[in-house]
């Protein structure tokens, strides 16, 4: 469903009220929000919308009919897809490799044998997969390759992910290196980096909020940044901090909804690939602000899965802005994200 | 020989011939200055002049309108967030003050109650002899000052959290 305030024009200047609009895509509810917009701000927020939709449809791993899907079933093939699955698949395979590995879409596999090979009502809470719902998989095996270079100084504890993209004329082939992918993290923040492009020239400020991946530029309501806050992934109605960003991507890798019981295990969809077994020991949400959506979501990731212990030393020396919660509840934020942080909740 | 009557009739001709040019001349200067077709066209120019100021004006008037009503609503907006924050925090305070007071009460409704009741058990112990005037009760420590409240968190735009 779609709704959009109303806009007051007033001749060519800009008007103090906001467009915004809301939507649902991805399995998250999305806000488009423009400050002071000008005249083309409808068409950029229609524009926007559709970037969700187009994503959605060729980069999701719950619809069977998407581009997606069409080549995880056969990912030793060579698949003819739209530009938008080309690109993600490039992306995250930079990813891959600028995390040494911590970053991996082939944890399809994983995430499908704990059941989790659809879209789960996970806000309802107290998810259970088991018995018929779940089902082995087989992880593919492939040849051992070079270690790529990497920013991460750890060795990869497994083979790197290799999928080739070929674009020619318009056209877009790609081969998944024989495994079935999952882009669902970085394809949403590939999305909130597009929309976000769209809204760049809508008015003095925009706003793409997707939940856990967010982009921010321009002026914010009040006149300066944006003011964000950060979820207590324990619950309650405060923000642990609130932040003061301009013109930045932001996201967030929380178990706080994500998490289920699989054949009586309890576990989450952050899955550390050196083992297989979710990540992050005694972390509960890690927010990164990057330049870039999509990298904030990749580097958010690949923090929580250093774990309470090595969260700080991994940010501090990569110099990522983050921000995290243990699960003593304890806030713990980098040096880079210091500045940002213009508030915090009294006794974390 | 000349006559000396028509000598002088020659004289007074020749003194009139500068005084007519004289006279000439300024009529000429005065008809000049009171041209009217002359200062319709100097008023022409000027009217168009100051009407092309005037238009200019007016243009840059609008301009600075238009950027005065953004700079305005900006300042509204920023000054209605400032009004709401400053609003919460006046809550919270009215809010621990209430507590703070509820707190006092409580104690104070306590102490004369404790009182109340050592004096009814004086009173039966010895029913027939008045009995003393009970020592004004020491005056109850002052509290310590509360601390102040947390700030409340600011309003926020969005919240990055775990999507769903």
């Amino acid at each position: 469903m779609t709704t959009t305030d109303p806009i007051p024009t007033l001749g060519s200047i800009r008007t103090a009220v906001p467009a915004v609009r809301t939507l649902r895509a991805m399995a998250s509810g999305i806000t488009l929000r423009v400050e002071q917009p000008g005249r083309h701000a409808e068409s950029c927020l229609d524009r926007a919308e559709e970037v969700f939709r187009e994503v959605e449809r060729t980069c999701s791993r719950f619809d069977k009919t998407s581009a997606l899907s069409l080549a995880n079933a056969q990912p030793q093939w060579w698949h003819d897809v739209p530009a938008t699955l080309a690109t993600a698949i490039q992306d995250a395979a930079r990813a891959h490799l600028e995390t040494g590995g911590l970053f991996d879409p082939r944890i399809h596999d994983t995430l499908v044998s704990w059941g989790y090979d659809r879209s789960l009502p996970f806000a309802d809470g107290n998810v259970v997969r088991d018995g018929a719902d779940l089902r082995a998989v087989a992880l593919p095996r492939e040849p051992d390759l070079p270690t790529p270079r990497s920013r991460i100084d750890e060795p990869p504890a497994v083979a790197p992910w290799r999928p080739q993209v070929i674009t020619r004329d318009g056209l877009c082939r790609v081969n998944l290196g024989g495994s079935r992918i999952d882009l669902g993290g970085i394809g949403k923040g590939l999305a909130v980096r597009w929309a976000a492009a769209e809204l760049a020239g809508a008015g003095a400020g925009y706003l793409v909020d997707a939940g856990g991946d967010g982009a921010f530029g321009g002026i914010g309501p009040e006149g300066g940044g944006w003011r964000v806050g950060v979820e207590d992934p324990a619950g309650g109605p405060d923000p642990v901090l609130v932040l003061e960003l301009f013109n930045t991507g932001c996201a967030t890798s929380s178990i706080r909804l994500r998490h289920w019981l699989a054949d009586g295990k309890q576990v989450h969809h952050l899955i550390d690939p050196r083992t297989r077994r979710p990540g992050g020991d005694g972390l509960a949400a890690v927010t990164v602000a990057a330049q870039d959506a999509a990298w904030s979501e990749v580097w958010s990731k690949t923090l929580f899965l250093a774990g309470a212990d090595g969260i700080r030393e991994r940010a501090d020396r990569l110099g990522l802005a983050a921000a995290w919660v243990g699960l003593d509840e304890t806030v713990g934020t980098s040096a880079a994200m210091d500045p940002l942080v213009i508030w915090r909740r009294a006794h974390v | 020989m000349t006559d000396p009557r028509t000598f002088r009739r020659r004289a007074a001709a020749l003194a009139l011939i500068p005084a007519a040019a004289g006279i000439f001349g300024g009529s000429v200067a005065w008809a000049g200055s009171n041209d009217p077709l002359a200062a319709q066209t100097a008023a022409a120019a000027q009217a168009s002049a100051a009407s092309q100021a005037i238009a200019e004006q007016a243009v840059a008037a609008q301009a600075l309108s238009d950027q005065h009503i953004v700079d305005l609503t900006t300042q509204v907006t920023t000054t209605q967030a400032r009004i709401a924050e400053l609003q919460a925090v006046l809550d919270a305070r009215a809010a621990e003050a209430a507590r703070v007071q509820a707190e006092a009460a409580a104690a104070a409704a306590q102490a004369p109650a404790t009182g109340s009741g050592t004096t009814a058990r004086s009173s039966a112990a010895s029913p027939s002899a008045a009995a003393p005037k009970a020592p004004a009760p020491a005056p109850a420590a002052a509290a310590p000052a509360p601390a102040p409240a947390p700030a409340p968190a600011p309003a926020v735009a969005a919240t990055t959290g775990a999507s769903g």
